[in-house]
């Protein structure tokens, strides 16, 4: 019903890019996939067994799936060559594909929200001149505890994929852990400060 | 540089792209919003450049637009950095770097021991990779002014270049301002653990520097970034140069706080041209609208190379922009279109200013103001 269903809405709405590619997703691995939690609860379907590997103890046996390896027919266990070792999702990492990028530095902090100039990464502008409000609520606690005027940050929105196969829609801002000012900065900086003091004239 | 073709200025049209005659005083303010240059020639092919911004390629306008002139960045023989905020600074080092010929000056306060201390040791190179700061490109700029080219530091009533019949002096910052900015410099000297982030503030307006520009028989001040308390200290003094000025750069983008109305009665003519840049940031923008009334309250001739427009927004992918819709809203562009203002006159004084406005540049008081 819901493959049907998406096809439909996706056929009536060409233009709509993030649905077209909700549908091709689809037909490329089937209704069980889906964009959004369901996806994550999805098990592969089995290939029901032939007569004669039915008539072994119970087996499992997943169709292709990315990442997983054959394991050699074993004599002492009886398992068939057929029987393929899943991935571990935990043991894989989800990948982000990034439709948008930006590096953005906090001009003003209010109770609920904050204000950053932005630099449109992927547009690869010369200069920050885009300025967004953004909810406190979009960051981490860490980051709002950390937060200052100055203070830089990445915002990336795209498309995350699971190891599963799912994909979801994502938006990140992580703060930059920025060095902290040791006594070598200071010894340096002040060196530098004094021998480029020195070249001036009135 | 030169080698760049005049049609590339887009909003120079045709003709306009010419060089001023020998004879002839330039002053050209060029902004989009965040962002403030001044180019002028003070006659004999000497050219003076005010700070810098940034095109949106990333080129400096100022070298932008002498190359449209025809006008090489060998011709630049004085570069002043009033002081060291984002908007005025963009693009500084590349410019330093091209007019290799220039004598580079900027505020006393700025060639501190204690204030460069500070601003070395909040700069890292793993910092700002993608947004370049006003820490970075003052380091650059000092790294390249060695022995060959000594930088200068600019005060009060001090006579920082001449050549023939031309002079350029700055009028500030003040003996009282400097020392009271070297006090606020203990305050500001960053401690041992904490992070680094993108400098917003470096100096502070009021060391600042005003110039007072003097060719043949014409005269220009500008005002930097200067405000109300740095031009009382300028109007008090007695050693400053005397000659009113007939052409003014308006002060911190036309703002309430930069304002005194004795500068226009003392240190100016009677109605002469004034030009602003707008300025644009975390909402805030200048001028507003009383200051656009206060200004043309002054003189008849006011211009602004650009004011705010409504917000802009880039268009994104639809899934970009549903995200963004969720989150409080996208990210707008704050600046205004790119303008130039453009004044030029003989150096005989016989004749008045010749104003010409180039892309969003305006006369204020005007109905498009």
């Amino acid at each position: 019903m819901f493959q049907s269903g998406m096809a439909t809405l996706a056929a009536q709405c060409p233009e709509d890019e993030e649905l077209q590619e909700s549908a091709s997703f689809q037909r490329s691995v089937g209704a069980r996939h889906l964009l959004d939690d369901e996806a994550r609860r999805a098990i592969p379907e089995a290939k029901p067994l032939d007569a004669e590997t039915a008539a072994r103890p119970a087996q499992y046996v997943a169709p292709e799936a990315e990442g997983s390896g054959l394991i050699e027919a074993n004599d002492e266990t009886g398992l068939s060559p057929d029987v393929r070792s899943l991935p571990a999702p935990w043991m894989e990492r989800a990948s982000l594909h990034a439709l948008q990028e930006w590096e953005g530095y906090v001009v003003a902090i209010r109770d609920k929200e904050f204000q950053a100039r932005l630099l449109d990464l992927t547009a690869e502008a010369a200069f920050p001149d885009e300025e967004a409000t953004i909810l406190l609520e979009e960051i981490s606690d860490r980051d709002a505890a950390m937060m200052r005027v100055g203070s830089i940050f990445r915002w990336v929105i795209g498309y995350e994929r699971s190891p599963a196969g799912a994909k979801k829609r994502v938006s990140l801002i992580v703060f930059r852990d920025l060095p902290r000012l040791t006594e070598a900065d200071v010894r340096r900086g002040a060196e530098w400060a004094s021998e480029v003091a020195q070249r001036f004239r009135s | 540089m030169g080698e760049r073709s005049r049609s590339e200025i887009p909003f120079l049209k045709d003709g306009a792209g010419e060089p001023p005659r020998s004879d002839e005083f330039e002053l050209t303010l060029m902004g989009s919003g965040y962002g403030e240059s001044i180019v002028s020639h003070i006659g004999g092919g000497v050219w003076v450049v005010v700070d810098s911004c940034l095109r949106a390629d990333g080129e400096p306008q100022p070298l932008s637009y002498l190359a449209g002139l025809g006008v090489s960045a060998e011709a630049v023989s004085l570069i002043v950095a009033t002081h060291w905020h984002d908007d005025h600074i963009g693009g500084l080092s590349r410019l330093v770097e091209r007019c290799k010929q220039a004598r580079f000056v900027c505020s006393a306060a700025l060639a501190e021991r204690e204030f460069l201390g500070i601003v070395a040791s909040l700069d890292d190179g793993s910092v700002q990779k993608g947004i370049k700061s006003g820490v970075r490109e003052m380091r650059r700029v000092f790294s390249l002014l060695n022995d060959r080219r000594v930088p200068h530091r600019a005060m009060a009533n001090q006579r920082i270049f001449q050549a023939g019949e031309c002079e350029v002096w700055s009028l500030s910052p003040g003996h009282q301002t400097f020392n009271r900015f070297l006090k606020s410099l203990a305050e500001q000297i960053p401690r041992v653990g904490e992070a680094k982030g993108h400098v917003l503030s470096l100096s502070p307006n009021e060391v600042s520097v005003a110039l007072w520009l003097r060719a043949g028989d014409v005269v220009a001040l500008l005002g930097g970034d200067l405000e109300r308390d740095g031009w009382r200290q300028i109007l008090a003094s007695e050693a400053r140069p005397a000659a009113r000025a007939s052409a003014f750069k308006v002060p911190h983008h036309g703002s309430q706080n930069a304002d005194e109305p004795a500068v226009w009665e003392e240190l100016l003519v009677r109605d002469p041209v004034a030009a602003l840049t707008p300025w644009n940031l975390g909402g805030r923008s200048l001028p507003l609208p009383r200051d656009v009334e206060r200004i043309v309250s002054y003189t008849s001739r006011a211009y602004a190379t650009g004011l705010r427009r409504a917000p802009s927004r880039t268009k994104r992918p639809p899934m970009v922009e549903r995200e963004l819709r969720q989150r409080g809203g996208a990210p707008t562009r704050t600046e205004a279109r790119h303008g130039l203002v453009r004044l030029r006159r003989s150096l005989k004084g016989c004749c008045d200013w010749r104003v010409e406005t180039f892309g969003a540049a305006i006369r204020l008081g005007s109905a498009a103001a």
